[in-house]
């Protein structure tokens, strides 16, 4: 934890993360995604704790992608590394805060990511705050910094993988059995898409890669072999799926597991000769710190063990604990406002959400709280007295019949949400086989 | 290190099995399919013919009004008003395709948005110059509104705003129709993915949003669901010419033969070479059996649809609850069967 070591991959993975992260940026501004995924929608959903997250309206929210990107810049090239840092850190997590139904695994690991980084000496070399004398220049740092990341991207992976161990995706190949099919277009592989073994394939074979990729890199004799299996698995699964700038930066991501020595190699001969001698130690506070940081990543994504019922169904826990592409599912809602006669208006959802809110909230129950609360307020501007909001809710799931998903007598505008188990969530009945 | 991991892997897996076993079994198939020929089959035999039918029929209404024009009889007048209803019978077979050529000329809005704000179109016959795309104009155009005027005493009649609309509509329905026959068509049967842009991504949403048009626009609003079950009778399709359920019918046929391609392949035997199943029958028997059921609950209804609403609004709950249990199965199973992506957003990736 204390021992010294290079600073060489800390470097690389300083500049790779600023660089990818403004080409997200801009990837993100050149689809008008700025416009219709922040600044078209009347209404945004919000984490729960997180309501408090203003909307910014078009301007600020601009300038925070422009914050974002001006930041990643500043990150790769090592300037106002520790400003660059807190700016990316607050501006990244705000934007993700401000809706909640665009929420992704990545975007959370990169929110992550850049918290641990606002505390790395990563500007120490090969950077302008070097140059321009702001900091001294570190040959070597406590390991615990480069450990910390490479601790991140091994849960990622562990618990991505640990995730995958359900009778779904081992015994149904599911939902992979309903997304291959629909690749029998590609070239090359293409035609083994449609066979029911190929899914089963890329089930397991995916559950085991995700499951020994971190130890396999932390090997230093399958470390070659394992970032092979990296940089192919994920450009594989870019091919196949919408996930946008994901593959590239877990491919650019894990070159933190490989040596200093391998990494002082790629990098460029620095111009300062002269080292500071000074060892950097780790402050007490910042251990502590490090271990809440650890001990709550562990944990956290475990909380679904706690409530009742399937978590692929009640989505509760689900968020925040690397389940990536485990649920194939779709909903149909329609929700009904009722006045205190009990009179009714049906709702046309495509007048208060765009189809990506509305498909989200579709399937989760916390959004349809936040949904009933926007259509109560909604409707009592209207005039509607003391209205009820109901909601029939179908949903599909993993190849399923869609079924009721709700209880369709719940006023859901009178429920608060929390952390408590939602009993108006109609449990999925199992038919047990034989 | 991997050594000392193994066990927690093995009790992992053990203890998640354990944890939710005993679901239904599946049993997705190997077969390929032809996807290129299903959209060949959907563009050259449902498609296509709906348009070039929909340009023949504005081109003898055209005719019909040159004659009308030519000799204003009450024979002609009448065969002007029948040929508008064959007009908009046409259409029904063409809109739920707002996809393509259609969809970048928004062409649902163009030319037919109802219930018709016949205050405007009085305003309208009094002015001589006007621009019918204008914002103002936006219910005050198209076939409704041509249903509207020939649905009165042919002596009031104002042929002026006849001839705007019917300009109005001819050239984009032409412009639609001539792209899918000469570049779109092709484009269109070889985009054989899944992705949002794709042609099965494109189709997949548009016959959602006309279903979900014909529920809430057609049924659900006249019906009084959007104004606390108080019927808005006049909100109808076709309210003047009495033929709401005519295209209420043709409508939902043609979303049901998008669905089955007509005679040949089309989505239903796409998600039968899928082996998709809903219980215990295959899901596009599921499909087919709610578009029949839906199609019956029309045809119980007799009488026009605003008429229906005030003598019999039973029949015409009983029509929404059959189209709402039709939406469930065409927005979630189906989609999810066929892997198509709703939406542009990126997904999480592993």
């Amino acid at each position: 934890m204390h021992n010294q070591v290079t600073i060489a991959p800390l470097v690389t993975f300083r500049v790779l993360f600023g660089v990818i992260m403004f080409i997200s940026m801009l990837r993100f501004a050149m689809n008008g995604w700025i416009e219709k995924q922040y600044i078209d929608p009347a209404f945004h959903f919000k984490f729960f704790g997180f309501h408090w997250v203003p909307d910014p309206g078009p301007v600020m929210t601009y300038v925070l992608f422009i914050a974002v990107a001006m930041s990643a810049l500043g990150i790769a090239l090592g300037a106002f590394y520790r400003l660059s840092t807190i700016t990316f850190f607050l501006a990244f997590t705000f934007i993700e805060l401000i809706d909640a139904t665009y929420y992704l695994n990545h975007y959370y690991f990169v929110s992550l990511v850049a918290l641990v980084l606002i505390f790395l000496p990563a500007n120490r070399a090969y950077s302008l705050d070097l140059k321009s004398g702001m900091v001294s220049s570190l040959r070597r740092v406590p390991a615990a910094a480069i450990n910390v990341i490479k601790f991140q991207l091994g849960l990622v992976y562990f618990l991505a993988g640990v995730a995958k161990l359900n009778p779904d995706w081992l015994l149904e190949a599911m939902p992979l059995a309903l997304w291959l099919p629909a690749q029998s277009h590609l070239p090359l592989i293409g035609w083994l898409m449609p066979y029911e073994a190929t899914a089963y394939v890329f089930s397991w074979a995916g559950a085991i890669y995700d499951l020994a990729i971190p130890f396999l890199l932390f090997s230093s004799r399958w470390r070659p072999l394992a970032y092979l299996a990296v940089v192919a698995f994920h450009l594989m699964t870019w091919s196949f799926f919408q996930i946008g700038m994901f593959p590239f930066i877990m491919i650019g991501a894990t070159l933190i597991f490989f040596s200093g020595a391998a990494h002082e190699r790629w990098l460029p001969r620095s111009s300062s000769t002269t080292f500071s001698s000074k060892k950097l130690r780790i402050p007490r506070l910042a251990m502590l710190g490090l271990s809440l940081f650890i001990a709550f990543q562990v944990l956290f994504p475990f909380r679904y063990l706690l409530y009742p019922g399937e978590t692929f169904w009640t989505e509760q826990g689900y968020r925040f604990g690397w389940r990536v592409m485990l649920i194939e599912k779709a909903g149909y809602a329609q929700f009904r406002v009722a006045d205190s006669e009990g009179r009714e208006i049906w709702v046309d959802n495509s007048e208060f959400l765009t189809p990506v809110q509305e498909k989200m909230m579709s399937t989760q129950p916390d959004f349809m709280l936040q949904y009933a609360d926007h259509l109560k307020q909604h409707f009592e501007q209207q005039g509607i007295r003391d209205a009820k909001v109901h909601a029939d809710v179908h949903v599909t799931f993993n190849g399923r019949p869609s079924r009721p998903f709700i209880d369709p007598s719940t006023d859901l505008a009178e429920l608060e949400d929390g952390w408590s188990h939602k009993s108006w969530i109609l449990p999925l009945q199992k038919q047990t086989k034989g | 290190m991997v050594r000392r991991f193994g066990w927690l892997i093995v009790a992992l897996i053990a203890v998640q099995l354990e944890s939710c076993k005993g679901d239904e079994p599946q049993d997705p198939s190997g077969e390929d399919f032809d996807k290129q020929a299903m959209l060949e089959q959907l563009a050259d035999a449902v498609i296509l013919p709906a348009y070039n039918s929909l340009n023949a029929e504005i081109a003898a209404f055209t005719s019909d009004f040159e004659s009308y024009k030519s000799d204003p009889s009450l024979a002609n007048a009448n065969a002007l008003r029948a040929q508008l209803e064959a007009v908009s019978l046409a259409w029904q077979s063409c809109a739920p395709f707002e996809l393509g050529p259609a969809a970048d000329r928004s062409l649902k809005l163009t030319v037919n948005t109802f219930p018709t704000d016949t205050a405007r179109v009085q305003e309208l016959f009094s002015q001589t110059e006007y621009d019918l795309g204008n914002a103002q104009n936006t219910a005050a155009k198209g076939f409704p509104a041509l249903e509207y005027v020939l649905s009165r005493p042919d002596s009031t009649w104002d042929l002026d705003f006849i001839e705007a609309n019917l300009d109005w509509v001819e050239a984009p329905v032409e412009l639609v129709g001539s792209d899918w026959n000469s570049t779109y068509r092709d484009e269109f049967v070889t985009s054989t993915g899944s992705d949002v842009g794709s042609s099965l991504g494109l189709l997949v949403n548009a016959l959602n949003q006309d279903f979900e048009l014909v529920k809430n626009a057609k049924v659900g609003i006249p019906l009084g669901k959007k104004t606390l079950g108080v019927a808005q009778p006049e909100k109808v399709e076709a309210l003047y010419s009495g033929h709401s359920i005519s295209l209420l019918r043709a409508n939902l046929v043609t979303i049901r033969d998008a669905f089955t391609g007509g005679s040949g392949s089309g989505i239903d035997d796409y998600l039968d070479a899928l082996d998709a199943r809903r219980g215990d029958m295959l899901l596009s028997e599921a499909i087919e059996e709610g578009f029949a059921t839906c199609l019956e609950a029309v045809d119980a209804i007799q009488v026009p649809l605003n008429e229906a609403i005030e003598t019999n609004p039973s029949l015409v709950e009983d029509l929404h609850a059959k189209l709402q249990n039709q939406v469930v199965l065409l927005k979630t199973d189906m989609p999810s069967q066929l892997g198509v992506q709703i939406t542009y957003q990126d997904n999480d990736g592993d």
